[in-house]
């Protein structure tokens, strides 16, 4: 049996053995489709220390992301970038198919996405063991790791860690990612332990109990038009953080296709989101 | 159906960014010797691509994994 909960705040949801607690459900209609040619979307997100969001010390960075992708061929398809520029040479995280380059440590995944499949990711950095981990569809086991040693070094050769940082989703150092991604999500804490919370079963939750400080629902709550992706997510005192995404280059929300008589019963609306 | 052409960098100036999918001259990707680039394009050719080739987008992807486009060492 499964329980729906109300929008506890994430502690309650942390509480739960295992992270097992259950998010309320969503309607997901769209996601956002990148051809692999020269679209991406980009919103700024400020990785700087001391900065708005991060903690003074790189020892004491906390963070997660969480998405889902859709790789569009089996080749390793970029994701998202942390950097200052488009295509940087030297990003601070580079997450891509099949490989996660994060602050300076380059790791293979053990397990990559399947291809044509919605796959979930979650990447977390935990300021406790100074380690970075990456996971594939809700297996706590690690699909690659990095210990950085909680150092962050700056310099040209080590990375981007700037105020002026943003996220480039389906771009990265070597090329575009040909990708689908929806419900794209950054916390500023680790959000590890809910890992199967988050995950759900293979069904995008609710992650407003957890409040992302970003979330990118990819045409839903932008009723699935325009070039602008707005920020669901929440800053520390509960404002907005209006870290709004824009599509470019013809990176299109997925409005899905119209099947003209699927069921018999008339034409429906097919989107494709991971479900 | 998306088409893609390829154009000289010289002819960026050109380009009616009304009538073609790229945002605008700053978001444009280029060849690594940045002497080329491409634009994209759903529908009627627009008169200032006519002439030129159209690729599909499985044969763009092909061009762009090439050397001319991407680095086969590209690892940050």
């Amino acid at each position: 049996m499964t329980f729906i909960l109300p929008s506890f705040g994430a502690s309650a949801i942390s509480a739960v053995p295992g992270g097992g607690g259950v998010l309320p459900s969503i309607t997901n209609t769209y996601s956002v489709s990148f051809d692999g040619t020269n679209v991406y979307m980009n919103y700024a997100l400020d990785a700087d220390l001391g900065g708005a969001i991060m903690p003074s010390s790189y020892s004491d960075y906390d963070l997660t992301f969480s998405f889902w992708v859709k790789p569009l061929t089996s080749s390793d398809e970029n994701i998202f970038q942390w950097a200052g520029v488009l295509t940087s040479g030297v990003p601070f995280m580079l997450i891509s198919t099949q490989n996660s380059y994060v602050n300076r440590g380059f790791r293979s995944h053990s397990t990559n996405p399947t291809t044509n499949a919605w796959n979930h990711f979650l990447i977390s950095r935990t300021a406790s063991d100074n380690t970075w981990r990456v996971f594939l569809n809700g297996n706590s086991t690690p699909i690659a790791s990095h210990n950085d040693g909680g150092t962050y070094g700056n310099g040209s050769n080590n990375g981007d860690l700037s105020a002026a940082d943003k996220i480039w989703l389906a771009n990265g150092y070597g090329g575009y990612g040909n990708v689908m991604i929806d419900e794209f999500a950054f916390w500023n804490s680790d959000q590890s332990a809910n890992l199967t919370s988050i995950y759900n079963s293979g069904v995008p939750a609710d992650l407003s109990s957890l409040t992302p400080y970003s979330w990118h629902r990819m045409g839903d709550n932008d009723s699935g038009t325009g070039t602008t992706i707005t920020d669901q997510g929440e800053d520390s005192n509960g404002n907005p953080s209006g870290n709004d995404g824009t599509l470019m280059n013809g990176a299109s929300i997925y409005s899905g296709t119209l099947d003209p008589n699927p069921d018999g019963d008339g034409p429906d609306f097919s989107s494709d989101v991971p479900s | 159906m998306r088409n893609y052409v390829i154009i000289d960098a010289s002819e960026v100036s050109s380009v009616d960014f009304n009538q073609v999918l790229e945002t605008s001259a700053d978001t444009l990707r280029y060849n690594l010797a940045g002497t080329k680039t491409f634009v994209k394009f759903e529908g009627d050719t627009p008169s200032f691509l006519e002439g030129k080739t159209a690729n599909t987008h499985s044969e763009m992807l092909e061009i762009l994994a090439g050397e001319e486009w991407t680095d086969p060492d590209a690892n940050p």
